[in-house]
């Protein structure tokens, strides 16, 4: 994470000298902090800058990349102490780099690399950055809540919705059709689903698990309705049960 | 500080019996006679490799693992 509160100037792109270096070296590590969610935010078309770029890495790795960036002839301006900071901090080519193995709310770091994205750029030909999943960087997001990382959750928030939404449009597996709207109630800590978010949903509802799902996360009794009269008739006794034990906002 | 005992989570009666089927295996492994009491992950993965494998035996079991239970496709998002 930044060390200062400079404004942001940079974007993903930016730190394409040291990405290749990273990618070169071979070491895992996947972009967290505001590139990442500049990388997301420009997807849709929301532009979203920098002071830093924060890299993700296991604790072991943050050791090696320390090691090579200074063989590389860059001076670690802040050195990583393994019990309370887990970060690296130096410039590369005047541009701030953090890197991290810990972050609150993130899970492990090769966890996240797993479900991280890959991300590639058309001005870069042959680099390609895995950049923290949207869901995981939101749930970090979440958990620092600093007064600069409110407009990154706002972006973040914006950006899963659409893909709860495009689940729902698109996907025929009931799991991967719930499963995004699922893993942002886990990380948002709520039950039910905001609801200008919901409103998208219960028109674009076709399957049973669809509806089940809906009427345990709708937020108020007008959608709640909705579903209860346009669930298929096998699914509506289920429909009707779970609505009963809910407690639902006008 | 008072160490803290972890909490049992085998009965003794079945931590005996694990340690009685073991024995037996190991006895059986040394006569070459098949065990006794086989681990059922031995015929439900197919990719599973002896003891002592070589690393190429090792990598081709991970190929054919991967062919039975592929990673998540990774999103791969364009700038």
């Amino acid at each position: 994470m930044s060390t200062t509160a400079k404004k942001g100037s940079h974007s993903l792109e930016d730190f394409a000298p040291f990405l290749r270096f990273l990618v070169g070296e071979a070491v895992p590590f996947s972009v967290i902090g505001g590139c990442a969610v500049g990388a997301y935010g420009r997807l849709r078309g929301v532009e979203v800058l920098s002071a830093d770029l924060d890299v993700y890495t296991s604790a072991m790795d943050l050791y090696v990349v320390v090691d090579k960036v200074r063989r590389a002839g860059v001076p670690i301006l802040k050195e990583p102490k393994a019990r309370n900071l887990p970060v690296a901090v130096f410039e590369w080519e005047g541009k701030e780099v953090n890197v991290l193995s810990s972050s609150k709310g993130l899970p492990d770091p090769e966890l996240v690399q797993r479900l991280a994205r890959e991300f590639q750029f058309r001005s870069l030909p042959g680099l390609s950055v895995l950049v923290a999943d949207p869901f995981d960087l939101l749930a970090n997001k979440l958990a620092v809540n600093r007064p600069k990382d409110r407009p990154h959750i706002a972006v973040l928030r914006a950006f899963v919705e659409e893909e709860i939404v495009e689940a729902f449009e698109r996907e025929e597996q009931p799991r991967k059709r719930i499963g995004p709207a699922r893993r942002y109630l886990e990380i948002t800590d709520v039950k039910a689903l905001p609801e200008p978010l919901a409103g998208r949903l219960v028109p674009l509802a076709r399957i049973a698990t669809d509806y089940y799902f809906l009427a345990n996360h709708v937020p108020t009794k007008a959608l709640a309705q909705t579903v209860r009269t346009t669930a298929p008739d096998a699914a509506r006794d289920q429909v009707n049960e779970i609505l009963s034990r809910r407690r639902l906002r006008r | 500080m008072k160490r803290r005992q972890a909490p049992r989570l085998k009965t003794r009666e079945q931590e005996a019996r694990a340690l009685r089927e073991r024995a037996a295996n190991r006895a059986a492994a040394r006569r070459g006679e098949p065990l006794p009491y086989p681990n059922p992950w031995d015929e439900w993965d197919p990719t599973k490799v002896e003891p002592g494998a070589s690393v190429e035996e090792i990598h081709q079991s991970y190929r054919e693992f991967c062919e039975i239970c592929p990673p998540p496709p990774r999103k791969v998002h364009i700038l």
